[in-house]
């Protein structure tokens, strides 16, 4: 299936809860609402001409003031197409709904997310730190947790060769 | 019941020098090992560069069975405590060799949230072996180093837990 | 065995020679094994520590019972075999000799094979040989 032919049949399945669709080099990217998202994700793994079974992956991106971004990626083993799902979340409360019993694989991935990010998934069956040690405080991957090389010594610049603010 | 510590038979220089002979050339290796280095540890033990003939055989049977631990790779904050774990269930006297520079120092991964900066942080160190990775070549040489120093030991120092300084083979 | 101890004792072994050697055979490979461990044992420093008792898991807190459940058909297929084994132990001295003794010896080996085969048919049809 063409990126095109999932996003028609996103938006006669689910209208305007497809906030948005994109074709990436050919792969269908649908950005979808926080509430729908779990229904999105079944009937793109049950819909036989789709049949994602595979969570490839579950992460997250930080857009500082717009939010914070849940990114999934479903592969159908069938098929070999795929689809990737966006969910925009808000700073302030970033709470999406959970794929773990969806998808398996989804499981720890979202535990990784929840802990770099700060996403807490509701309904997820055992919330707790996958990578980082019990007493970590904070949030790793987000853009306004400090870096330690940063704090160190200050951006050098652009490095020799690279375009930027320094002349050849 | 430690009836050797309590006569003088140590301190003389043949049973020194027969304790430590013995001590230095059977050498079993735990590998703990994590990332990258853990990769050129099992190339040492291989036929071409072989550390098996310096007597240091890796059993890998556990720490029970070991008497020095290779510490090769970064170590994260939650690998940490089992580190420490299996430094402890190995019998005395134990010996560590950190091997590069993410176990010596954190490496080039320093600046990261998870890295534990140095596993001397956690377990006392004997050698530290330089490199990313360092060279097979670098660990027989590391090996070496440790065997001259547990030739000059004092046992007693070490039966009673006291932690010799280490050394940085280069 | 018996020309080299013939010439260790100067003369053919009497019966109980011959035991003697395998008794101090024995009380020696005891006795090694019971003189290094008490060595080791007396002589060895000892520093027990809480942590170094700890049942090895890999670093981790051991969790859950140490035993596990072993598979029933190596104890069937042990018992088989120690059954078969001892038939084989009555079979071979009754081979060095049954020609002289005749028929009946032969007959009477045949009745002992028959009943064991009538074992090994019923462990068959029970489904035991089966290794799946």
């Amino acid at each position: 299936m063409s990126p095109a032919d999932v996003e028609a049949r996103l938006r006669a399945r689910f209208g305007d809860d497809v906030v948005g669709f994109q074709d990436q080099f050919g792969h269908a990217v649908a950005t979808v609402s926080a509430d729908r998202y779990r229904d999105v994700a079944t009937f793109l793994r049950d819909e036989p001409d789709i049949a994602c079974d595979y969570c490839d992956f579950v992460a997250g991106v930080d857009y500082q003031d717009e939010g914070i971004e849940v990114v999934t990626h479903l592969f159908s083993t069938t098929h070999h197409h795929d689809v990737r799902l966006k969910v925009r979340l808000s700073k302030e409360r970033s709470v999406c709904p959970t794929l773990s019993d969806v998808f398996a694989g989804a499981d720890w991935h979202e535990r990784e997310t929840a802990e770099m990010f700060g996403v807490e998934f509701e309904g997820h069956p055992q919330p707790v730190k996958l990578l980082l040690s019990e007493p970590f405080e904070g949030h790793p991957l987000r853009k306004d947790f400090p870096l330690m090389t940063r704090e160190a010594k200050p951006w050098p610049g652009a490095a020799e060769g690279e375009e930027g603010e320094e002349e050849e | 019941m430690g009836l050797i510590e309590k006569t003088p038979l140590p301190s003389i220089q043949p049973i020194k020098f027969l304790l430590n002979w013995g001590r230095r050339y059977s050498l079993w290796v735990i590998n703990f090992g994590l990332a990258c280095c853990a990769i050129e540890f099992i190339a040492v033990s291989t036929s071409k560069h072989d550390f098996i003939r310096l007597g240091v055989i890796p059993t890998a049977h556990g720490p029970r069975q070991a008497d020095l631990l290779v510490v090769a790779g970064t170590l994260t904050d939650k690998m940490a405590p089992p580190l420490k774990r299996v430094y402890d269930q190995m019998p005395d006297p134990k010996y560590v060799i950190s091997f590069g520079s993410c176990s010596n120092c954190g490496g080039p991964y320093w600046d990261s949230y998870s890295v534990t900066k140095g596993v001397d942080q956690i377990v006392p160190v004997d050698v530290y072996v330089p490199g990313c990775p360092p060279r097979p070549e670098a660990l027989l040489h590391g090996i070496v180093r440790l065997q001259e120093k547990i030739a000059n030991e004092d046992i007693r120092k070490k039966w009673s837990g006291q932690h010799a300084a280490p050394v940085v083979s280069s | 065995m018996s020309p080299l101890l013939e010439s260790a004792l100067g003369q053919v072994p009497s019966y109980y020679q011959s035991y003697g050697v395998l008794l101090a055979v024995l009380v020696g490979g005891a006795a090694l094994v019971a003189v290094a461990f008490m060595t080791a044992k007396l002589v060895a420093p000892r520093r027990p520590t809480r942590e170094k008792l700890t049942t090895y898991e890999c670093g981790m807190d051991p969790v859950g019972e140490g035993w596990s459940q072993s598979q029933i058909r190596y104890y069937i297929f042990a018992f088989l075999f120690v059954i078969f084994d001892v038939e084989a132990v009555f079979l071979f001295p009754w081979a060095r000799v049954f020609e002289a003794l005749g028929y009946t010896a032969v007959v009477e080996m045949g009745i002992f094979l028959g009943i064991l085969a009538l074992g090994l048919l019923y462990a068959w049809r029970k489904g035991v040989l089966r290794w799946v």
